[in-house]
């Protein structure tokens, strides 16, 4: 390829404006790039996004590198996967990111696989595809060349419409750089919906089991924000999840929220909440326990 | 930063109530004014002094009501408050002391707080966490005082 060339492409990219969405909105036809810090937030993504393929009734295959294939069935089983059931029937295929390329490695080594698996999926009778994949495999000087290229040609991919694919791209591995290219090259942006993000506070829509998440340290100068995002959860949402597993600090305003909104729930709802010793206690202390829809269990680390 | 001088009515020391009376400065593992921007930090600093001398459960109890307080004199006690923390005869003691109006309730936080009520229920925790807790309050300001037993 002539260097003129691609630095022209390279040029026009810039200008380019990716659309944001959230993965519960991801369809056939979609080509979306997830960034993310946050190991547990890629993994609920991930999660929803394989949940609503399987339930589509198409092929999922996810390419992962920083869990392995095994662990990768845990965590999505963790999140209302049924991954186990799904990889048995071979509608569910997990691999390791190195053993797909097999040493058949950059943009075109991608491409060929994407298009392997897009045309097996066919051949199995499913009506579509789903793919994610860590794009870790494209972390070198020329990153970027690498995946302009590797998004470029994927784009005939989708023009039959049955594929759908989220490229993820994880902060602490891409430069700024790279990264602003992985999202101008897409057509779609995915993330999780934030309420509240700071250096001390997280607050976001969870998607797989559907809830909240909260992580770092809350209190009651969030509250409003805290209780839209129970609000919406609410509303959306048949059975609350309150994913409190990374949330180091609460207060006594904000727990009171988090009680009430439970209490709140009519008899056949639940709110089934995760987290950490000291917001147990805070719980228990604000009458968690008298509450019937509410069910508490403390958080343990997974990989 | 010259620490305010306390009144007679905020000064533990000349109540007849029975709260602890803080070393001098010297013995005072934390002594930190602070207002709103300070209590991230307040926070860290209570956790991390108790934690060199009680295990997790002292240091949450004793963060818990550490942060309740100071939160208090934050929304509802004027603003600015004090914190100090020290350890005495196996406890670690807190003391969050402010010049606000003063709590209209003559003994706060002796009832359990309804889960649905919107707000007040800070002291009661405390009550449960602290072994000894005691609060002496009026127009001139209020001190609260909680004391946590450390194991032998």
């Amino acid at each position: 390829m002539m260097r003129s060339d691609r630095s022209t492409r390279l040029a026009d990219i810039g200008d380019r404006m990716a659309f944001a969405t959230t993965v519960d909105l991801l369809a056939a036809g979609d080509h979306a790039c997830m960034t993310f810090t946050d190991q547990q937030e890629r993994l609920d993504l991930v999660a929803a996004f394989v949940r609503d393929g399987l339930r589509r009734k198409e092929r999922v295959v996810c390419y992962t590198d920083a869990v392995t294939p095994a662990q990768l069935a845990e965590e999505l089983a963790h999140r209302s996967v049924r991954a186990k059931a799904a990889a048995a029937r071979g509608q569910l295929r997990l691999l390791a990111v190195e053993d797909a390329l097999l040493g058949d490695d950059g943009a075109d080594g991608m491409v060929n696989v994407l298009s392997t698996e897009a045309k097996t999926a066919e051949r199995d009778g499913y009506p579509g595809i789903r793919v994610t994949a860590d794009m870790c495999w494209a972390t070198r000087p020329t990153a970027a060349e690498e995946l302009t290229a590797f998004e470029t040609a994927a784009a005939e991919l989708f023009t039959a419409g049955k594929l759908c694919v989220i490229c993820q791209y994880d902060r602490a591995v891409f430069d700024a750089v790279t990264l602003a290219f992985a999202t101008a090259t897409h057509q779609k942006t995915v993330a999780a919906l934030a309420y509240h993000d700071s250096a001390t506070l997280r607050i976001c829509r969870q998607y797989s089991p559907a809830g909240i998440r909260v992580a770092g340290h809350l209190d009651y100068r969030q509250q409003d924000v805290l209780e839209q995002a129970l609000g919406e959860s609410r509303r959306l949402d048949r059975h609350m999840h309150v994913n409190l597993s990374a949330l180091e600090y609460i207060d006594a305003a904000c727990t009171a929220s988090i009680v009430q909104a439970a209490i709140r729930l009519p008899p056949s709802r639940r709110m089934t909440l995760t987290c950490q010793p000291l917001t147990e206690r805070m719980l228990a202390l604000a009458g968690a326990g008298e509450v019937p829809s509410l069910r508490v269990t403390r958080a343990h680390d997974h990989a | 930063m010259t620490t305010p001088d306390h009144t007679a009515a905020a000064d533990p020391r000349a109540q007849p109530d029975s709260a602890p009376a803080a070393p001098d400065a010297a013995g005072l593992a934390v002594d930190i004014p602070f207002t709103e921007p300070d209590l991230f930090r307040l926070r860290a600093e209570v956790a991390a002094h108790t934690s060199a001398v009680g295990d997790d459960d002292l240091v949450h109890r004793v963060l818990i009501v550490a942060s309740e307080l100071a939160t208090n004199v934050v929304r509802h006690g004027g603003g600015a408050g004090r914190l100090r923390l020290w350890t005495a005869d196996h406890a670690v003691v807190v003391e969050v002391s402010d010049r606000g109006d003063g709590i209209v309730h003559e003994n706060p936080g002796m009832e359990r707080p309804d889960p649905m009520s919107r707000g007040g229920r800070g002291i009661w925790f405390c009550r449960q966490l602290a072994e000894e807790f005691t609060i002496n309050t009026g127009p001139a300001g209020t001190t609260a005082t909680a004391r946590f037993r450390l194991p032998r």
